[in-house]
C-alpha cells in the first residue's frame, strides 16, 4: 500500500503535471527578491571598456525556482528551490510537500524577501535579471576548509623575530598570558585550530555584469568557497546599492 | 568547454602572430577628458605571458636615451591594433637580458622565416 503511495507521487512529480508550471516561466521579470542562490563557476579577469583589467568572479544563478509563499514572517519571503534532485533520493514527507506544490524536486530550498507582494505560480523560474548591472550585493557561501592552522594564518599574528637567537619557532605565537595574575589563560585567547570551513559573507560587492540568457552573474572582486559550491547572492543590507535603486 | 572558458573566449580579439625578439607598434587610445586620441608605442618585445583573456605582453624601447617599458594585456580594449614590424631571430622567449646591455649590444638579428 504506501509502497503504491510513494510511486504515484513519484509518477506525479515526472509525470505531464509539471509542463504546466514551467510554462509559466517567462512571465518571471514580475517576481522581486531580495537574493538567490547559485553555483560559483570560478574566477576571470573583465576588460573594461576604459582599459581597466578588473578581477572577476562568475556565478551562475539557479536554475531556480519559486515554490511558497512564507505568509508566517514579517515580511512575505518566498520559499526557493534549487538544483533538481532524483526523487528516489528523498524521503516520503519531502516527496509529498514537492508533489502537493505540483513541482520538480529539488536540493537545496532558501527563503528569500520578497520585495513586491505578487501573485506567484509554484515553479516559476527565477532567473538572474533580479539584479542588474551596477547593484551591489552581498555574497555569502561556505569557505574554503584550511584545516588545523597555526597563529599566523588563523590570526594574523606576526610570529617572532628570525634573527637575535630566536629559537627555530618562529611561526609559534609566543605569550599566552601573564603570571601569578590571572593566573589562567584568558577566555577567547587566540590559538591555533581549525580555519575555514565555515559561512562566510562579503559585503559591497559589485555588479559588473547579468547575462539574463545564460543566467550568469559577473561579480567585482572574490567571493568565498571553491568553485562549483553553493553561493547566495543578495542585493546588498548596507551602502548605496541597494537602497537608492 | 567549461562556461568561464567559453565566456573568456568571447572577449578574445584578432592579433597579429608575433613573439618575444619581434618589433611591434602599439596603437593605443588615450582618452583626454572628451577627445579621444591614439598613441603609437613602438618597441621591441620582450615576454609574452599568461594565456587566454590574462595575456600581456611587454614592449621596450629606448625614448630619449632612457629604457621604457609598457605592459599591455593583449586583448584589451584600449588597444586598437598592433602592427609588427620586423621579425627578430631569438632563441629565447623572454628578453629580459636586453635590460643590462648597451643600445649597440641589444640590436636583435631580423628574421629570415
Amino acid at each position: 500500500m504506501s509502497e503504491d503511495k510513494t510511486e504515484n507521487i513519484v509518477e506525479d512529480i515526472s509525470s505531464d503535471n509539471l509542463t504546466e508550471t514551467e510554462q509559466t516561466g517567462d512571465n518571471n521579470s514580475s517576481i522581486k527578491l531580495s537574493g538567490l542562490m547559485g553555483t560559483k563557476l570560478g574566477m576571470t579577469h573583465s576588460l573594461m571598456d576604459d582599459g581597466r583589467v578588473v578581477p572577476t568572479t562568475l556565478v551562475q544563478l539557479g536554475p531556480c525556482y519559486a515554490l511558497e509563499k512564507n505568509l508566517k514572517t514579517k515580511k512575505t519571503s518566498l520559499k526557493v528551490g534549487f538544483q533538481d534532485i532524483k526523487p528516489t533520493l528523498l524521503n516520503k514527507p519531502k516527496l509529498s510537500y514537492f508533489s502537493k506544490l505540483k513541482v520538480k524536486p529539488v536540493k537545496h530550498i532558501k527563503e528569500f524577501d520578497l520585495l513586491e507582494d505578487t501573485e506567484i505560480k509554484p515553479g516559476t523560474e527565477i532567473k538572474a535579471d533580479i539584479f542588474k548591472e551596477g547593484d551591489i550585493a552581498d555574497v555569502t557561501a561556505n569557505s574554503k576548509g584550511k584545516g588545523f592552522s597555526g597563529v599566523i594564518k588563523r590570526h594574523n599574528f606576526a610570529g617572532l623575530r628570525h634573527t637575535h637567537g630566536t629559537p627555530q619557532n618562529q611561526r609559534s605565537g609566543g605569550s599566552i598570558g601573564a603570571c601569578a595574575y590571572p593566573g589562567r589563560v584568558w577566555k577567547g585567547q587566540k590559538m591555533a585550530g581549525r580555519y575555514g570551513g565555515k559561512k562566510s559573507t562579503i559585503q559591497g560587492l559589485e555588479v559588473l555584469k547579468v547575462d539574463i540568457e545564460k543566467n550568469l552573474i559577473f561579480i567585482k572582486g572574490s567571493i568565498p568557497g571553491s568553485n562549483g559550491s553553493l553561493v547566495f547572492v543578495n542585493h546588498t543590507r548596507k551602502g548605496n546599492g541597494f537602497r537608492n535603486n | 568547454m567549461n562556461i568561464v572558458d567559453s565566456i573568456e573566449k568571447e572577449s578574445l580579439k584578432d592579433i597579429p602572430s608575433f613573439k618575444a625578439g619581434d618589433t611591434v607598434s602599439v596603437y593605443y587610445k588615450i582618452k583626454e577628458g572628451e577627445k579621444e586620441r591614439i598613441q603609437i608605442f613602438e618597441g621591441i618585445v620582450i615576454s609574452r605571458k599568461g594565456s587566454s583573456i590574462r595575456e600581456t605582453f611587454t614592449v621596450r624601447k629606448i625614448s630619449y636615451g632612457i629604457g621604457t617599458e609598457r605592459i599591455f594585456p593583449i586583448h584589451s580594449k584600449q588597444i586598437d591594433k598592433i602592427e609588427v614590424i620586423r621579425k627578430g631571430r631569438v632563441r629565447r622567449a623572454k628578453l629580459y637580458y636586453i635590460r643590462g646591455l648597451s643600445k649597440k649590444a641589444s640590436r636583435i638579428k631580423e628574421s629570415n622565416k
